[in-house]
């Protein structure tokens, strides 16, 4: 996560009422969650909406927490019942549509390579985030958490309440889905 | 650890879409935990529980003290309920002082349920009045309750709350006095409060009646005299005028017996 306070010290800085401590945080987290979420559901709206109900939860839990688990398991914990909530309320889970994949990929960032180089690395993150989106929700969701959370196994199997082995083998089956998925799109190409 | 772990598809995810919130979530959330944090001052927040101990420590401290402070004047009063056993036949009361009557007040509940003389008529003066005659008098309890009770129409109006009050005022400031109280025991020989307007000046609106016979209030011993006088014991009437002229100097009497 970079140099600087813990998560946890800000945390609990901020629970002390210091406002700073949380922009830090909030400025560590944003992107990763933003994308996790947005990966979660259909569209970008929906992304926000989540977003925000994470961070207003985050924010109301201030003056409760303690620093016993790591602070990014705790927000992924928080960010994967709402999502629960989500699908629950909105039925089965929807696989990113164009719109989140599209609007994605207008966001990469600009690089210096040459055009063809960045050409072929826009193909390949678009058939990863199509495969990505093929998968089951359990186990993308692991996969998300492992990228952008930055989660280990045992964080990712205590933040969505299940046990190690289910959560590693989520993660190993994602990959390996992921992987056939870039692999077969290679071949054809 | 030995996680599963794939460096080309992380590569190949993080060189991918890099999408962010939108400017106006972040301020939203931004300016939502400001408000939070100076809606939770940290200083009110750190010092909230030390604040509430200290000022519950110090309510009760004042609580203490103040009931510390009282209990010298119940060590006076109490002495009092014991006082009244040793005086066979005399009242039993408690001084008269109103401090301590206000904080004996649960005190005397108790003592007047364990021991029903605590009377509302049991002034020093009229005690230290009827003492002597109190001596002699060895009338029934139910005769003077009787009395009392016979007392209470003649002198409806004057007579009463505002009369005994002086006398109770003291003992029972609080309470509602009661013209008839019954006054077991240390009836017998303590002194009747009842109302009469001669002695009204004499005591200063209280009427002490005294008689050697119990079922006698001055009206009916008035009665018996009339009696005597329409049955033709003229000299017998007038030997009980002359007793209760002499029992009852200023006692108004009617014009058929002047």
């Amino acid at each position: 996560m970079g140099g600087g306070p813990a998560d946890e010290e800000l945390m609990l800085r901020y629970g002390g009422g210091d406002s700073g401590a949380f922009e830090a945080l909030y400025d560590r987290h944003r992107g990763p969650l933003y994308r996790f979420l947005l990966r979660q559901v259909s569209d970008r709206a929906a992304a926000e909406e989540l977003f925000q109900d994470v961070w207003m939860r985050v924010i109301d839990a201030r003056g409760r927490y303690e620093a016993r688990a790591q602070f990014s398991s705790w927000m992924y914990a928080i960010a994967h019942n709402r999502l629960m909530d989500f699908y629950r309320a909105s039925g089965k889970a929807k696989l990113l549509g164009r719109d989140g994949s599209e609007a994605a990929l207008d966001e990469l960032p600009a690089d210096d390579p040459p055009a063809e180089v960045l050409l072929d690395r826009k193909r390949a993150a678009e058939r990863l985030l199509a495969a990505l989106a093929g998968l089951p929700e359990a186990q993308r969701e692991a996969f998300l958490l492992q990228q952008e959370g930055e989660l280990t196994v045992d964080e990712i199997a205590k933040a969505t309440g299940v046990s190690r082995e289910t959560a590693k083998s989520r993660l190993r089956y994602a990959l390996a889905k992921l992987r056939a998925s870039l692999a077969s799109e290679r071949e054809e190409s | 650890m030995n996680d599963p772990h794939d460096n080309d598809l992380s590569r190949i995810y993080k060189e991918g879409a890099w999408p962010e919130p939108s400017r106006q979530i972040d301020e939203a959330i931004l300016s939502a935990s400001r408000r939070a944090a100076r809606a939770r001052h940290p200083l009110v927040w750190r010092w909230a529980p030390p604040l509430a101990l200290a000022a519950t420590v110090v309510l009760t401290f004042t609580l203490v003290l103040r009931v510390y402070e009282e209990r010298p004047g119940e060590r006076i009063a109490s002495p009092a309920l014991p006082v009244a056993p040793s005086l066979p036949g005399a009242e039993k009361r408690a001084p008269p002082a109103a401090k301590e009557e206000k904080s004996a007040a649960p005190l005397r509940a108790a003592s007047e349920q364990s021991a029903p003389v605590s009377t509302p008529a049991a002034p020093p003066l009229a005690l230290k009045k009827q003492a002597p005659e109190a001596a002699r008098g060895d009338r029934a309890q139910g005769g003077l309750e009787q009395r009392v009770r016979e007392a209470a129409p003649a002198a409806q109006g004057r007579r009463s709350e505002t009369q005994i009050q002086p006398l109770s005022a003291p003992l029972h400031s609080s309470e509602p006095p009661s013209p008839v109280t019954p006054q077991p025991a240390a009836a017998t020989s303590a002194p009747v409060v009842s109302g009469g307007a001669a002695n009204d000046a004499a005591t200063g609106g209280i009427v002490i009646r005294r008689s050697d016979s119990p079922e006698r209030t001055p009206q009916t011993w008035l009665d018996d005299i009339r009696k005597l006088k329409a049955q033709g014991r003229t000299e017998e009437a007038e030997r009980e005028l002359a007793q209760f002229r002499k029992r009852y100097p200023d006692y108004p009497l009617p014009d058929d017996l002047r």
